[in-house]
């Protein structure tokens, strides 16, 4: 008899049950195994994640199109004609692009570098405000399916990735369209999926906390909405960091880890002039890279050390 | 291995917090202080089920079932003790648990199998197979929010029924279509039997657990009460279900007026009921269809000529049903004496699993009034050997003709 009710006999490759072996603050190592066996379901569950939000609407898939495209248009018109002004503190970003002498060029260099920011921050919030969910919205699986249930916030977040990415090809067709493409050497656009992968484990993470949090704390989702909009502005996504007022608190920036991602896609997405055999470039990477795992890892501690008692809680 | 699923110890505790609120509390409590209730589902419930049979779980509502299905099924966990599946096992705790309104029955079925743990590929692969199983037609293309819960219902039974497992849990889940399509859900159960899956059935139909269940473990307030041959336990169960609500006296008194009384009389009475077995003076109350049985009552009637007296003997059942009734009078035996004892002799008891109350009357010449009554020191059970359904054994043979085919041979 094995300990503690686990199935004793191997369950074959078809594990309807997910079987374990590490204690719950080891678990991160043998995620990678857990989510390989069950790849067909992160899959279908991510696929099932994106294809719902559209589901039913005529232009479908193509929103994800859509909404950036239009997204952007609002950018380069509120910040042209209703709030132009204070775009010199912005110099020392949009100078990077190019020469921001023409008007017209400066407010379409604005609307660039707000949605290069804006890209990452939305998959992010949107999908840690998802995954509060993700485990009480399904409790159905939760109760009836022996169910791995850290398969489902990793849908959701693969889901808002791959919205992410479809907003990122619009980006790149603005780039192209404001003469920008392929100025930024294509080579760097290789690092690209690096931080869509780093992206992927700090909100799988975060995602699993909160997640869990909410099963026991139904409050979490509602203080979430406030926090996230609250994160949004703390991080340099409508402000530049070289705003002469903020100079003072530049240091408190680091502590902000969506700081660093932002900064990360900023040099690989609008920095042309980037410098990727410099530490500088990469300095973002790494410490939003390090941020990520150990994120991850009090996610996955804390998501395992509870997932037990979820079927009973919700 | 000889069994494919053991049990040991299982215990299952639940917290239930009055507010949200006492939870925090609690947890800033460090511990230190409780502000839940506390509720044992299990508690130390162990058993084996044997590789190949089918075990039936019944019990009242609340009583613990659907916490061992879920605990076994891997959903839920248990506060302390072991189990252990020797197989794979899968579960129907719900038809369609994983569904989604707006996609298609095509797209759940397949996301469903997903689920249990398929392939993509395999189940496009069985796809046609649960397709046709479902009887859904053209509607496998619409979203499940047009389906009707039967339709839903029936999808989510077939995608379950197409997994192959060693061990099958099935929670309750056979009320599923019509007639015709609840008789295909059986006979796909029935199909697991044959094949020699081990399955653990849960379900409030008596009749279904008998039909299917070799053994049958009976769950009351978290413990098992009985655990054994399906039909002795499944009858036991009616019985104790039956005798919850009883009120045998009342049924009796209501049925036959008290005879007028003078006080300054002395009226027929009983002095004692005793059931036993013939030729023995020790009282018994448990038998089995097929017994001699002796009721025996004690009577005095100080004034036997002023007073003729007939002496009944009825069994009720727990439910107040009256099985059978005996009387002198209907019998045209004569109760003389001013005392004596009225033997009832039954030389093979007819009942059938059951609790029965045996009471016993005083009546009067015209068997119209009620002298007096009493019922036995406890009530009578009977528990069937056999596998047999009802309230009583009737006579009985089989005689099969089997008709002729009709002249189609050449």
């Amino acid at each position: 008899m094995s300990e503690g009710g686990s199935v004793s006999a191997p369950l074959g490759e078809r594990a309807y049950g997910v079987h374990r072996r590490l204690p719950p603050i080891l678990a991160v190592f043998e995620l990678p195994r857990i989510l390989w066996e069950h790849r067909e379901l992160v899959k279908a569950m991510a696929r099932r994640s994106l294809k719902a939000r559209f589901r039913g609407s005529v232009l479908g898939l193509l929103w994800p199109l859509i909404h950036p495209f239009c997204l952007f248009w609002i950018y380069l018109f509120v910040f042209s004609r209703i709030f132009p002004g204070r775009k010199e503190f912005f110099a020392a970003e949009l100078m990077l692009l190019g020469d921001v002498s023409q008007s017209l060029r400066e407010n379409y260099y604005f609307a660039v570098y707000l949605f290069s920011g804006i890209l990452a921050w939305t998959a992010f919030g949107e999908a840690v405000h998802r995954n509060a969910q993700a485990i009480t919205g399904n409790g159905n699986l939760i109760k009836k399916m022996a169910f791995p249930s850290e398969v489902m916030p990793l849908a959701e977040c693969l889901a808002t990735l791959a919205i992410q990415v479809f907003g990122t090809t619009v980006f790149l067709g603005f780039m192209f369209l404001g003469g920008l493409w392929p100025s930024p050497s294509p080579g760097q656009l290789l690092i690209w999926p690096i931080l869509l992968a780093l992206q992927l484990l700090f909100t799988y993470g975060l995602s699993l906390i909160v997640g869990t949090l909410q099963v026991f704390l139904r409050d979490t989702d509602h203080i979430l909405g406030v926090l996230i909009t609250f994160w949004m502005f703390l991080t340099p996504i409508f402000w530049s960091v070289h705003i002469p007022e903020l100079q003072g608190y530049v240091g408190y920036f680091e502590w902000n880890p969506m700081y660093h991602l932002v900064q990360a896609y900023r040099n690989v997405l609008i920095h042309p002039g980037c410098d990727w055999l410099t530490w500088d470039a990469w300095r973002p990477v790494f410490v939003f890279a390090g941020i990520g795992l150990v994120t991850l890892w009090l996610g996955v501690w804390f998501f395992q050390s509870k997932r037990k008692r979820f079927a009973d809680e919700i | 291995m000889n069994h494919a699923i053991e049990v040991r110890g299982l215990s299952k505790k639940y917290k239930s917090y009055p507010t949200p609120g006492h939870r925090i509390l609690e947890a800033l409590y460090l511990g230190r202080r409780a502000f839940h209730r506390e509720h044992w589902a299990l508690r130390d419930v162990g058993f084996d089920v044997p590789k190949g049979s089918a075990l039936g779980i019944i019990g009242a509502n609340g009583a613990g079932k659907s916490t061992l299905m879920k605990i076994l099924s891997g959903t839920t966990f248990q506060t302390s003790g072991t189990f252990a599946c020797h197989g794979r096992v899968s579960s129907m705790l719900e038809l369609g648990a994983g569904f989604h309104a707006e996609f298609s029955g095509r797209e759940n079925l397949i996301m469903n199998g997903i689920m249990m743990g398929y392939s993509r590929r395999e189940m496009l692969k069985k796809f046609d197979e649960i397709w046709e199983f479902s009887e859904l037609g053209g509607f496998i293309e619409e979203p499940l929010r047009t389906y009707s819960s039967g339709m839903a219902m029936r999808l989510g039974f077939s995608v379950a029924v197409a997994v192959d497992p060693e061990i099958l849990i099935i929670d309750e889940i056979f009320a599923v279509g019509d007639m015709h399509f609840q008789k295909k859900c059986i006979d796909k159960i029935y199909e697991f039997r044959e094949r020699g899956k081990t399955i653990l059935f849960c379900s409030h139909s008596l009749y279904d657990i008998r039909q299917l269940c070799d053994q049958a473990l009976w769950v009351r307030d978290g413990q098992i009460a009985r655990y054994g041959e399906a039909t002795l336990v499944t009858n036991e169960y009616a019985a104790f279900e039956r005798s919850l609500d009883v009120d045998a006296q009342a049924v009796i008194e209501g049925d036959l007026p008290a005879a007028p009384r003078d006080a300054r009389e002395q009226h027929p009475r009983i002095t004692d009921v005793r059931v036993h077995r013939p030729g023995s003076e020790e009282e018994c109350y448990e038998y089995s269809p097929g017994d001699a049985i002796d009721v025996a009552v004690s009577y005095e009637n100080p004034d036997p000529s002023r007073y003729p007296i007939h002496i009944g003997i009825g069994f009720l059942r727990s439910d107040q049903t009256l099985c059978v009734a005996n009387s002198t009078q209907f019998d045209g035996v004569a109760v003389p004496g001013e005392s004596g004892t009225a033997v009832l002799h039954v030389p093979r008891l007819q009942l059938l699993s059951g609790t029965f109350v045996v009471f016993c009357v005083i009546l009067d010449g015209p068997g119209i009034h009620r002298y007096d009554n009493r019922m036995a020191k406890q009530d009578l059970v009977v528990l069937s050997r056999e596998r047999n359904l009802g309230l009583f054994a009737q006579d009985h043979r089989w005689k099969i003709e089997v008709a002729r085919e009709g002249g189609s041979s050449s």
